[in-house]
């Protein structure tokens, strides 16, 4: 459990390093051992020798180097599948969407940017990796993947599926709509915690809050309302109040 | 059994003007009560009044009231008209080719003639029409919607009145007027409208050839079109580029002399006259363009440069993210860059009316997958993200806007299997990301 910079820059490593130790205190995160250096080589070597999951910040524009920023995070990743990463970079050379993806990146901090943004985007990294540290945070990821597509996501965030058109699914979560090819049978047997409530319609039991039998209708956190099949209705209500226990 | 064939006729002219006049809103049942309708109507005034010049008066008068029924904005009165007898005069011809033809079949083979044979002819041959309209549902409607643009149009209008009237003649009529027609010009109405149909028929195709020939052309001309922008924004940026470099090597030079003659005062002032304000140039998003020399497919560089330059005259904002080379893309090419000139457009026009004004392309491809992501920000603190896909819905001002661009790409992306395609809104950016499994192959619409 430690913080690695990689930043070929000693200010800047060192601007970063005192940083995150001033920021780590004040959210109760302390004595996080900070690992700087300039040379991937010898982050890899280190990190060899130490646990998994730990918080990355890598400068993805490292001069002279024989492994640019996204080959040290790809090794990275491979050494440590769990671990946060943060890419730090100058403002846009480089705007390191398709780097986030390929490496599960957590997201990426531009370095001329005022102190207190600065600050304020390293404390969300550091709380993003507290929150995944947490014993109590265990890795509930929800994987569809077939021939035609994949999807991967947290299983908190689902809230249903439905089927838009024949054989196209739309995925509703908190902040995003995915539309894919699939069958919601086979989405049905993935996970007991998704329950088919209408011919079209797959319900997260984690997100209703609420079945309203005399409507037939389920409402979720979100506040969207689903409809409920008369035959379904009542193995529904069973598996959700099963699943609040 | 004759009722029965006459109600599927009868069903056939209703489908078949619905469908060339493009309208949708009749149900099957709306249109089999509308038919039986038709048909008893008109069984009744032959009867009755022994006019035989009724069966086509009733089925022009239904169509034309049917097709003025709801508002349809393009259609008037001499469409209708034109409409209507275009769907008696081609339905008549085809059916009697096609009751000739099964005629001509049963003669052939070794089947027993009865009485109710000839009722049969005319059944089979209704359901024969019937299938075909079927199955040409989609086609000619749009077909017809591309006809009446040109001058088709003018041209068989004429045609399709006289061959109706002359159809009128040859079925017995009673009109004195018409009946001494019909004793005089037997053989020769026959004939003439068979010639009038072939000439209708013989204008149809070369018009749709034509068509097709002119929307070739018109594609050729915009990728021409594409491909020029693109390289005179390539030649604009070669030439900031070599600008850029001559002043720095002038700079070089002062600081040189500043370094050597210790002149801190020189030195301060190159600093801050000129190489401060370079920042912004190095920064300067003309040179973005060149990132898009990893896609190797001219029509998508074209598509997003000259879209990236749009952006840019509206002082938004455009990063571009494309790490690798871009060789192919898995579905047919024409459908990839009207999905992401929707997107773009899209993009554009929402982060122009934001505050930040900023717009971010990504397109790599990972795991098997290429995926193209557009980000832009947006200046709504709450989507309703499956809404925005419905057809007319718009954020844009003005009448007659229409929002058909999101319906669109929902089509094009449902027509594909290993398709994806993933909307979301962390506020303040409005993402779109489209992710094409890459298959072996696989161009094909499902």
């Amino acid at each position: 459990m430690s913080v690695f910079i990689l930043e070929d820059d000693v200010l800047q490593g060192e601007r970063i390093k005192s940083l995150i130790r001033e920021v780590s205190t004040e959210i109760g995160f302390d004595s996080l051992p900070i690992f700087l250096t300039a040379k991937p080589d010898r982050l890899l070597e280190q990190l060899v020798h130490s646990s998994q999951m730990n918080l990355y910040f890598l400068d993805i524009e490292l001069k002279d180097e024989a492994l640019k920023g996204l080959e040290v995070a790809q090794k990275i990743r491979e050494l440590d599948s769990h671990g946060v990463i943060v890419f730090v970079t100058t403002h846009s050379e480089l705007a390191p969407i398709s780097y986030q993806y390929m490496v599960s990146a957590l997201t990426f901090i531009e370095k001329r940017i005022a102190l207190e943004d600065f600050r304020e985007a390293v404390k969300a990294c550091l709380q993003a990796y507290q929150q995944a540290m947490k014993p109590t945070s265990s890795q509930d990821i929800f994987i569809y993947e077939t021939s035609n597509t994949t999807i991967r996501l947290d299983f908190s965030e689902i809230d249903y599926i439905m089927t838009a058109e024949p054989h196209r699914l739309e995925m509703v979560t908190d902040y995003r709509v995915i539309r894919f090819y699939g069958e919601l049978k086979e989405i049905e047997s993935l996970d007991a915690r998704l329950v088919r409530c209408h011919q079209s319609y797959i319900v997260n039991t984690q997100k209703i809050i609420e079945v309203a039998t005399k409507e037939r209708q389920v409402i979720l956190a979100s506040g969207q309302k689903l409809p409920v099949s008369r035959r379904l209705i009542k193995p529904l209500k069973a598996k959700w109040l099963e699943s609040l226990l | 059994m004759d009722e029965l064939a006459l109600f599927i006729m009868s069903y056939c002219y209703f489908l078949f003007f619905v469908d060339i006049i493009g309208y949708r809103y009749f149900g099957w049942l709306k249109l089999a009560v509308l038919s039986s309708l038709m048909m008893f109507l008109t069984l009744l005034l032959v009867v009755t009044t022994g006019y035989s010049e009724f069966n086509m008066m009733t089925v022009l008068f239904f169509l034309v009231s049917v097709g003025s029924l709801k508002r349809h904005p393009k259609l008037s009165f001499r469409h209708l008209i034109y409409f209507a007898c275009l769907t008696t005069f081609v339905l008549t011809l085809i059916k009697l080719l096609v009751s000739q033809l099964i005629y001509v079949l049963f003669i052939a083979l070794p089947i027993p003639f009865y009485f109710s044979t000839f009722s049969l002819i005319e059944l089979l041959s209704g359901l024969v029409i019937l299938s075909l309209i079927m199955l040409c549902r989609k086609k000619s409607s749009v077909i017809v919607r591309y006809l009446m643009d040109s001058s088709f149009y003018l041209v068989s209008y004429f045609i399709v009145i006289v061959g109706n009237f002359l159809l009128m003649v040859m079925a017995t009529p009673k009109l004195t007027f018409l009946d001494s027609l019909n004793k005089k010009t037997v053989g020769l109405s026959t004939n003439l409208v068979v010639i009038l149909f072939i000439l209708l028929v013989c204008l149809l195709i070369f018009y749709v050839y034509m068509g097709q020939e002119k929307m070739r052309q018109i594609v050729q001309e915009t990728n021409d079109q594409e491909l020029f922008h693109y390289t005179a924004e390539l030649e604009k940026n070669h030439e900031v580029l070599a600008s850029f470099r001559h002043d720095y090597l002038n700079i070089l030079l002062t600081l040189d002399e500043g370094i050597r003659k210790k002149d801190l005062a020189l030195l301060e002032q190159v600093y801050y006259d000129t190489i401060q304000p370079t920042f912004d140039l190095i920064n300067d998003q003309a040179l973005d363009l060149i990132k898009l020399s990893h896609i190797q497919i001219p029509s998508i560089k074209s598509l997003l440069s000259v879209k990236i330059t749009e952006a840019q005259q509206k002082q938004v904002t455009v990063l571009v993210d494309i790490p690798n080379s871009i060789g192919d893309v898995s579905m047919k090419l024409a459908d990839f860059t009207r999905c992401l000139a929707i997107i773009m457009d899209n993009a554009i026009f929402e982060a122009a009316e934001s505050l930040d004004k900023e717009v971010i392309i990504a397109f790599f491809q990972l795991k098997g997958e290429q995926k193209l992501i557009v980000k832009n920000t947006c200046r709504q603190s709450h989507i309703d993200l499956q809404a925005i896909y419905q057809k007319n819905y718009s954020n844009k001002q003005g009448q007659g806007t229409r929002g058909y661009g999101l319906s669109n790409l929902k089509k094009i992306v449902d027509g594909y299997d290993n398709i994806s395609l993933e909307t979301s809104f962390q506020p303040p950016y409005f993402s779109q990301l489209i992710s094409m499994k890459i298959r072996p192959n696989n161009k094909e619409k499902v």
